[in-house]
């Protein structure tokens, strides 16, 4: 059995998943155990249940803090994902009746992709808009693609595979203007972008804790109340969360995640320059290979965690065998038989020779200098060690 | 990202990729014969071998090869230059895609990577007995 040891492996995979941030453990503790505040936050009528619902309540609002939302704008769901399916499928079932319009972009998350295909099994159309070749998506491609029976639009903040920031004001402004919803799935941007839901045109988001230093299995889901945002529950049973999310709340999970978006709101700038100075020298280290091509936004456009390096010659499923000191993702929907190159730099454009040699390298708060030049180190010497194996241009 | 199952490699592909046989400069005593080409599969499908055989007295003295493609097609590549190495230069001495990949432990899903491998030793012998063949820009 591989066991991971931290010791050994330098982690550059935080877009995939963080570390739970120690103060974020400290905080989760005291509820759990017998002699923690275990309770259920439903349960009201004693002391122990109320104790919960106050620390339910606080988490809420910090992360409504981070945000720039009202705390009863703020609903608990199991991940990001949750929040996704509870968004397209919430407004799209809605009770407006009839089947409607969805406009995505093809390179969002599969819990969007996925959920839009389910949506169009049902007998609803959604329009998928290519990115242009730096992943962006411009607010007039939304505004072209709306139609009269379009109910929403989802639009993710940053994109997970190649880092790329969407411009949510803008886009969200065209919905404005023609009374369409507007979704936004902000797993990898909260917390690395600046959200300001008070004055953003944004009607449904989505957050994720395990992206933000805080533990996996919970998310959040931002529902405007004025004007009042209305779609319909996925989950029903006891009429938690204000109707839209029926099930006990997971008091520790909620803390953890209250407390992971409080020490990101106080560490944004500090964390912000940290990241994007690393991937910086990452690259920079990088491309002294020669051969190597950064996929997708330039720096202005590009989240600071997040970047994806192609490296001619190479087969990046291969170079992942060989990096046993280094934990990166290539991004690739490897079926082994087809060797399908990643969706997404399909999606903007990338040869599928260019796609299938890509790699996601995503950096965050425990990374340090010398994780990043023994990674360039590591990465090099295997990037180097396939080239000298890989075929050469023929003459004639 | 929902990531496709990792799968772990066999114990010969694992020895194979770590330690690939006949890489590097031909040795002295071949440098003065022409090798023979044969290649196989495309760079655009992300599978792609081209070996080179020394041929000499109907024996293949040198074998080398360039490989671009995943674990088990450099597997493949690296265990059949080892096979054929001092082999008669004859298409039966050559072990079908399915051997290769027998030997490799090779996931059903990756016997065409063996395939590859076999077809590209091959087209070089067919080479050596007729003449060259148009280079694939691969």
């Amino acid at each position: 059995m591989n066991t991971y040891s931290a010791d050994k492996v330098i982690y550059l995979d935080y877009a995939a998943t963080t570390p739970v941030d120690p103060a974020v453990v400290e905080a989760m503790l005291p509820f759990l155990g017998p002699e923690g505040c275990f309770a259920n936050p439903a349960s009201v009528s004693h002391a122990a249940g109320r104790s919960a619902r106050e620390a339910v309540e606080n988490a809420r609002a910090q992360i409504a803090r981070l945000v720039g939302a009202q705390p009863e704008e703020i609903i608990f769901t199991s991940g990001a994902t949750e929040s996704d399916n509870l968004a397209l499928q919430g407004v799209m079932h809605c009770c407006h009746g009839g089947k409607g319009h969805l406009v995505t972009e093809k390179c969002e998350h599969k819990a969007i992709l996925d959920t839009a295909h389910a949506l169009e099994n049902d007998g609803h159309s959604v329009t998928y808009l290519t990115p242009q070749p730096d992943g962006r998506i411009l607010p007039e491609q939304v505004a072209g693609a709306i139609r009269d029976d379009t109910r929403l639009v989802s639009i993710m903040l940053v994109n997970n595979e190649i880092g790329v920031v969407q411009d949510i004001a803008a886009i969200g402004a065209e919905c404005r203007k023609r009374g369409v919803l507007f979704h936004v799935d902000a797993a990898q941007g909260a917390g690395k972008v600046p959200i300001n839901l008070a004055e953003l045109p944004v009607d449904l988001m989505s957050f994720s804790g395990h992206k933000l230093y805080g533990p996996k299995g919970i998310g959040a889901f931002y529902v405007r109340k004025s004007p009042e945002v209305r779609l319909d529950a996925c989950m029903h049973g006891g009429g938690h969360e204000r109707g839209f999310r029926s099930g006990t709340l997971a008091t520790h999970q909620i803390v953890g995640m209250g407390k992971a978006f409080e020490v990101a709101r106080e560490r944004f700038a500090e964390d912000s320059a940290h990241n994007r100075a690393l991937t910086q020298r990452l690259r920079d280290g990088l491309m002294k290979l020669g051969g190597v091509h950064v996929n997708g936004p330039d720096e202005a456009h590009r989240a600071g965690h997040i970047i994806n390096l192609s490296f001619d010659d190479i087969v990046s499923d291969t170079l992942l065998y060989l990096l046993t000191d280094v934990a990166v993702s290539t991004g690739s929907a490897c079926s082994s038989a087809s060797r399908a190159p990643s969706y997404v730099l399909k999606a903007i454009g990338l040869s599928d020779e260019r796609a299938r040699s890509s790699l996601r390298l995503s950096v965050g708060r425990f990374t340090t200098e010398q994780d990043i030049e023994h990674a360039i180190e590591h990465i090099g010497a295997a990037v180097t060690r396939l080239r000298a194996m890989a075929p050469r241009a023929q003459a004639g | 990202m929902a990531e496709p199952p990792f799968r772990p490699l066999s114990s010969p592909v694992q020895d194979h990729l770590g330690q690939p046989r006949n890489t590097g400069p031909w040795p002295p005593e071949l440098e003065r014969l022409t090798p023979v080409k044969g290649e196989a599969g495309s760079r655009t499908s992300g599978a792609f071998v081209r070996f080179y055989l020394v041929i000499e007295a109907g024996t293949i003295r040198g074998v080398r090869y360039e490989v671009l493609g995943g674990p088990s097609l450099m597997a493949a590549a690296s265990w059949l230059s080892e096979c054929i190495q001092d082999k008669p230069a004859s298409p039966e001495q050559v072990p079908p895609g399915l051997e290769i990949a027998r030997r490799l432990e090779l996931e059903r899903s990756e016997h065409g990577m063996a395939l590859l491998a076999e077809d590209a030793v091959l087209q070089a012998l067919k080479q050596a007995v007729n003449g060259p063949v148009s280079s694939s820009k691969g």
